[in-house]
C-alpha cells in the first residue's frame, strides 16, 4: 500500500454483535480501509479503523448507518 | 527531525518508550490479575496513557494478550540461543541451554511467568512464525545428537521429559519457600553439573 495509512480510533454506541458486523462490513467493503475491528469487551465499544482516509470520512460514513461515534479520549 | 536521531542514535521517539511501557505494564498486569483482571482502560491508566493509545498498538485484549506471547517467545529463542551450537555435541550443547534458560529466568521473570500461564490457552493463536528457527535449530540438535550416537533414539516427549524437565523440575525448588524436603533448596553450578551428568547418562545409547 503507497498511500499513507491512519488509525483511527472511535467511542461508538455499538451495543450488539450484529451492529458490528454490519458496520464492519460496511467499512470493510469500502477500498480505503485497510482494516477495522470492534472491541465491544470495552466500555467505549472501541472502533480501531486502518485507512488512508480521514476521520470525519469514517465518522460521517458511520453517522449515515446510525452509529454515532466521536473521539476517543 | 533527521538531525536529531543523527545526533542521538540511542533516542527513542516518544511512541516507542510508550508502546514499550504498555506492553511491560501489560505484562506485568497480566501475570498478577490474570487475563480477566485486565481491562484495555485499567492498562491506560496504570501505563499513563489514553486508552485511545492502546488501541494504536492492539485492537483488543486479544490481540494484546497474543502479541505479548510472541514477545516472550521471541525473547526466549533469542537467549536460548546464545552461543548454543546444534551441531556441537549433546552434553556441551545441553549444557548452554540449561544455562540460558536458567538466564532467561532470572533476566525476564515475569516472562517466564507469563509462558507458563498462557502457553495450554485457547486465547493464544500458535502461529508465531520467528518462532520456528527456534524449533528447528533444537530440532537438528536432537537429530545430531541421534546421527553420532550421543543419545538412543526416543519420542521427542521422552526426550523432552528427560533433558528439560529434570532441569525444570530442579528449578522449581530454587523458586518455592520449601521443597519436598521442608527446607530450601538453592541452584548451583555443581548441582546442576550433577544433574547433566546423570541425564546424559540417561540418555546414551
Amino acid at each position: 500500500m503507497n498511500t499513507p495509512q491512519h488509525i483511527h480510533i472511535f467511542k461508538t454506541n455499538i451495543g450488539t454483535h450484529e451492529q458490528k458486523v454490519a458496520v464492519l462490513s460496511v467499512l470493510e467493503s469500502l477500498a480505503e480501509v485497510t482494516e477495522a475491528s470492534v472491541d465491544l469487551e470495552d466500555c467505549d465499544k472501541v472502533l480501531r479503523v486502518v485507512t488512508s482516509a480521514g476521520a470525519t470520512t469514517i465518522q460521517n460514513l458511520l453517522t449515515t448507518s446510525g452509529i454515532v461515534c466521536s473521539d476517543l479520549p | 527531525m533527521n538531525i536529531h536521531l543523527y545526533l542521538y542514535p540511542q533516542m527513542r521517539t516518544r511512541d516507542e518508550n510508550k508502546e514499550i511501557a504498555i506492553r511491560e505494564k501489560a505484562m506485568e498486569m497480566i501475570v498478577s490479575d490474570g487475563f480477566d483482571g485486565l481491562s484495555m482502560q485499567k492498562l491506560a491508566k496504570a501505563a499513563g496513557v489514553s486508552p485511545a493509545t492502546i488501541y494504536i498498538y492492539y485492537k483488543n485484549r486479544e490481540d494484546l494478550l497474543n502479541s505479548l506471547y510472541n514477545l516472550v517467545n521471541e525473547t526466549f529463542a533469542e537467549i536460548a540461543m546464545r552461543g548454543f551450537d546444534p551441531e556441537g555435541g549433546l552434553e556441551k550443547g545441553l549444557w548452554v541451554q540449561w544455562k540460558n534458560r536458567l538466564d532467561f529466568i532470572i533476566e525476564y521473570p515475569h516472562y517466564f511467568k507469563f509462558h507458563e500461564q498462557f502457553r495450554n490457552s485457547p486465547l493464544i493463536n500458535h502461529k508465531d512464525v520467528k518462532f520456528d528457527a527456534f524449533k528447528d535449530s533444537m530440532s537438528r540438535f536432537v537429530k545430531n545428537a541421534m546421527a553420532t550416537g550421543e543419545m538412543k533414539k526416543m519420542d521427542p516427549e521422552l526426550f523432552w521429559s528427560l533433558a528439560y524437565g529434570s532441569f525444570y523440575s530442579l528449578l522449581k525448588f530454587h523458586f518455592q519457600e520449601k521443597t519436598m524436603m521442608n527446607r530450601h533448596y538453592k541452584v548451583t553450578d555443581e548441582n546442576l553439573k550433577q544433574l547433566l551428568k546423570m541425564v546424559i547418562a540417561a540418555l546414551k545409547k
